[in-house]
């Protein structure tokens, strides 16, 4: 379980998360928000890409700042544009990567390897150079290259911005279908009405914490009204 | 660019990557104390025999040279020019060698054998305080985002065209330096996120 305990971050003087505290018991849960809202920072606390100013953020029991290398092996990230994630030239190189890091044998490498491309259709293009692929590709490329470590949760940091309809349609689909809890930070509200929670959040706060037929209506009047006006 | 070619697995796809490296570095390093002309003309027939034993495609090889040869041609064009043409063809067969032999390593060896190699000739340096998987790390990234940064580059160099600041130096390389250092970012984030650890 994900567990944000009064939760502060702060740049200098700028307050970008302010006392949040929830549990996520969820599978599905995606983070909704204008630009600057604060959701990437939650979703780089999630995986101890960052530690809080103050208060605590656990992943099953496990502080994101104490514990830092064991969540970060429970908690993959996929990033919005796969072209800065992408470590080796080659597509199996860049798949490898990260089970290298867990240092694992050689024969699990291969096969962890061999199996995430055929579950993602991918085996044609183990010897592609990954500059020459297209956005999608790239995309599942870098998803791959997470689900490979066989993390407990994924993080998605707006997965879908660059890709075109079919490729969204794709990657959702993939998300969709994964056996992790999934946390998706989104622009595309139109894939995640089958989510079981959505945050909306506003100025560093969540303003609504609810299911999506619910949620996603508040974000769209939301996001009608003009920045400093009363909601 | 580095992009293995498998088509058919080749006695060069089978010598180990260490070997490879390590024949590059030593031909690179001897054809520049090469004066002889003839020694060196033996050095060009060796390289481009080279992909021709093992039957890689030669329409591949060409276009991985053909930028390359444009430079070999200029630097030697420049010294006829001047009249030193015993200059042109040592610096010209020189340096036809090294990409030629560069151009072969490439395209029977993949990356992650290359960097395991030069991890591997780096251990002895760690009483120096080398670290041999950073070393090793660098090398693949430098090798990954070549092409990603030229692409950059003519992204902003578009972007600048559309606003008519064609040819203006600055208006390219601030943005270039700004989303390069971004990149920078996102990547020490990715590789974190992924399990390396840089100690």
């Amino acid at each position: 379980m994900i567990e944000f305990d009064n939760v502060t971050m702060r740049y200098g003087d700028l307050t970008v998360l302010d006392r949040l505290s929830l549990r996520i018991p969820e599978r599905r849960v995606a983070v909704v928000g204008a630009n600057g809202s604060g959701k990437s920072t939650f979703a780089r606390l999630l995986n101890g890409l960052i530690a809080p100013t103050e208060g605590t953020v656990r992943i099953d029991g496990l502080s994101t700042t104490a514990d830092a290398r064991a969540v970060r092996r429970k908690v993959g990230f996929v990033f919005q544009n796969p072209d800065n994630q992408i470590v080796y030239p080659l597509v199996e190189e860049d798949i490898a990567f990260g089970l290298k890091n867990l240092k694992l044998p050689k024969a699990e490498i291969a096969a962890r390897v061999d199996a995430v491309l055929a579950r993602y259709g991918m085996e044609a293009l183990r010897q592609r150079s990954a500059h020459l692929l297209s956005g999608g590709q790239k995309q599942m490329l870098a998803i791959s290259a997470v689900l490979v470590m066989e993390p407990a949760y994924v993080i998605f940091d707006e997965p879908t911005t660059l890709l075109d309809l079919r490729n969204k349609r794709r990657v959702a689909r993939a998300i969709a279908e994964l056996p992790q809890v999934a946390v998706v930070i989104s622009h595309d509200l139109d894939f995640l009405d089958d989510f079981e929670r959505v945050l909306v959040f506003e100025g560093g706060r969540i303003v609504c914490d609810d299911v999506p037929a619910i949620a996603l209506p508040f974000y769209r009047d939301l996001m009608a009204t003009e920045p400093g006006a009363d909601v | 660019m580095f992009e293995i070619s498998l088509a058919r697995i080749t006695w060069l796809h089978r010598v180990p990557a260490g070997v490879k490296l390590a024949i590059l570095a030593v031909v690179g390093a001897a054809v520049f104390l090469v004066d002889d002309l003839d020694v060196l003309a033996g050095f060009v027939a060796a390289a481009v025999l080279l992909p021709l034993s093992a039957w890689l495609p030669l329409k591949a090889v060409i276009k991985q040279i053909f930028p390359a040869a444009i430079l070999v041609a200029v630097i030697g064009g420049f010294h006829l020019i001047m009249g030193e043409p015993e200059t042109a063809a040592l610096v010209a067969g020189r340096l036809a060698t090294v990409i030629l032999l560069a151009v072969v390593l490439t395209f029977t060896t993949r990356v992650s054998a290359m960097v395991e190699a030069i991890e591997a000739a780096a251990r002895p340096f760690r009483v120096f305080g080398v670290d041999p998987a950073k070393v090793g790390l660098t090398l693949s990234l430098a090798i990954r985002f070549i092409p990603v940064l030229f692409d950059l580059v003519g992204e902003i160099r578009e972007a600048q065209k559309a606003r008519g600041l064609e040819g203006n130096v600055f208006a390219v390389v601030m943005p270039l330096l700004v989303r390069t250092l971004r990149m920078a970012d996102d990547l020490a984030d990715a590789i974190s996120a992924r399990g390396y650890d840089s100690d």
